[in-house]
């Protein structure tokens, strides 16, 4: 996992560095309550349309710890405009990869919700960011523990918390 | 075409989200488990300003030899296996488990019987508690003598007249304070013989409330909703 990571996040430096010159980029750390995510967003030209890839370190597996990974996509469109700001609707989807010495769901997910960006700063080149959404993911999967004794298994079911809540700052380019 | 490309790989993550459910395969001579849920298998938890939340219990299962000996642990539930216990202010919970504990015996930094976060248990498989019926399989290297299963399940917070919430430290009934066990574990067990095909794990008594011991305490008229955490638990030998 730490492979695919690294090599998305290389894909994210070099495709932020390479479209500089506009301002159609957006890079942004969210936070939410389970997860910390950092997104690179690219408006497209002809369309009223954003696509985003993210990736981040989440905690909802069952050891309690921010060593999941999270790693996604993310489409979105205006719904509301503003002066400074406007509401969107967004449908992401992407794979969570847990992390424990219990069992492994890497676990695909889809959601949708809405957020509300407001920029700042000179040249509006900053922006205040705050998501409200529904996700889907669950995956099932079996725990085999073995010893000298015994081998024992069972099926399990790893859910994601369905609602998602979080606030963001971004940086346009 | 980026657009296209975007749209074409969140279509390829919906549809792999699709898939089918794990299932267990049994084989000759392997053994079931089937824990059936009673009707307090889930129990509100409070949090704050009347809140609750639903909560299953705690619960283990494990093999011993007939004489009494624990050979190992076939399943127990994450947070006593791994220190992730909610609101229990730096109280380990020795009372959620006790006799599972003290008959695992691994003793820990601290002098409890309690894994920790630093180490977890991992000498069986731990997960979540389910929120329905659960089924294990087991494998047994050797299952040419009888062997004893036992299962011990437990409530937080579950307080009753035998067990009340403002029961001291020094009292009998004492069961970890206002965030603690209320009424203690209840345990089942049974003697599964090689040639048998099936039995039901049946109540035998209640742990030490406030987990100072390892006893079988057998006044079961003290429990009440804790004697319907489970309905059934069913040991199948496949034939």
């Amino acid at each position: 996992m730490k492979k695919i990571i690294t090599g998305v996040a290389l894909l994210l430096l070099t495709t932020v560095f390479g479209t500089a010159q506009n301002r159609n980029n957006l890079i942004s750390l969210n936070l939410s309550t389970n997860k910390l995510v950092v997104g690179y967003q690219r408006s497209f030209e002809k369309v009223p349309v954003w696509g985003e890839v993210f990736i981040g370190v989440s905690n909802q597996d069952i050891n309690s710890s921010f060593d999941d990974g999270i790693l996604g996509l993310k489409a979105g469109i205006p719904l509301f405009q503003f002066s400074k700001s406007n509401i969107y609707g967004y449908v992401n989807t992407g794979i969570y990869f847990t992390n424990n010495d219990y069992y492994n769901a890497t676990c695909p997910f889809a959601g949708v919700g809405t957020g509300y960006k407001a920029e700042f700063g000179k040249n509006r080149r900053h922006a205040f960011i705050a998501e409200i959404g529904y996700v889907y993911g669950r995956k099932s999967y079996t725990q085999t523990y073995i010893s000298d004794i015994l081998s024992a298994s069972t099926t399990d079911v790893f859910k994601l918390s369905p609602l998602t809540i979080s606030i963001g700052y971004g940086f346009k380019f | 075409m980026n657009m296209q490309i975007l749209v074409i790989a969140m279509l390829l993550c919906i549809t792999t989200s699709c898939e089918k459910e794990e299932e267990l395969t049994f084989s000759k001579g392997d053994i079931r488990i089937e824990i059936e849920t009673g009707e307090n298998w889930i129990h509100k938890f409070p949090l704050f300003l009347g809140l609750t939340k639903d909560n299953g219990p705690q619960f283990a299962i494990w093999i011993e030899d007939t004489t009494g000996k624990y050979l190992s642990t076939v399943f127990v539930t994450n947070k006593i296996a791994t220190e992730s216990w909610m609101s229990n202010k730096g109280n380990r919970r020795k009372e959620a488990l006790p006799y599972w504990c003290y008959k695992r015996g691994v003793v820990y930094e601290d002098g409890l019987l309690l894994p920790t976060k630093e180490k977890p248990f991992t000498d069986g498989i731990s997960g979540a508690t389910p929120m329905a019926d659960k089924e294990i399989q087991i494998r047994l290297k050797d299952f040419s003598t009888p062997i004893v299963i036992k299962a011990e399940f437990n409530h937080s917070v579950d307080f009753n007249d035998f067990f009340p919430k403002n029961a001291k430290a020094e009292d009998v009934n004492y069961s970890g304070g206002d965030q603690g066990s209320g009424q203690p574990a209840i345990i089942y067990a049974d003697t599964l013989y090689p040639d048998q095909s099936t039995v039901y794990l049946k109540p035998i008594g209640r742990s030490s409330s406030d987990g100072s011991d390892g006893q079988v305490y057998t006044d079961l008229d003290k429990l009440t909703t804790a004697r319907n955490i489970v309905k059934s638990i069913k040991i199948e030998i496949i034939k």
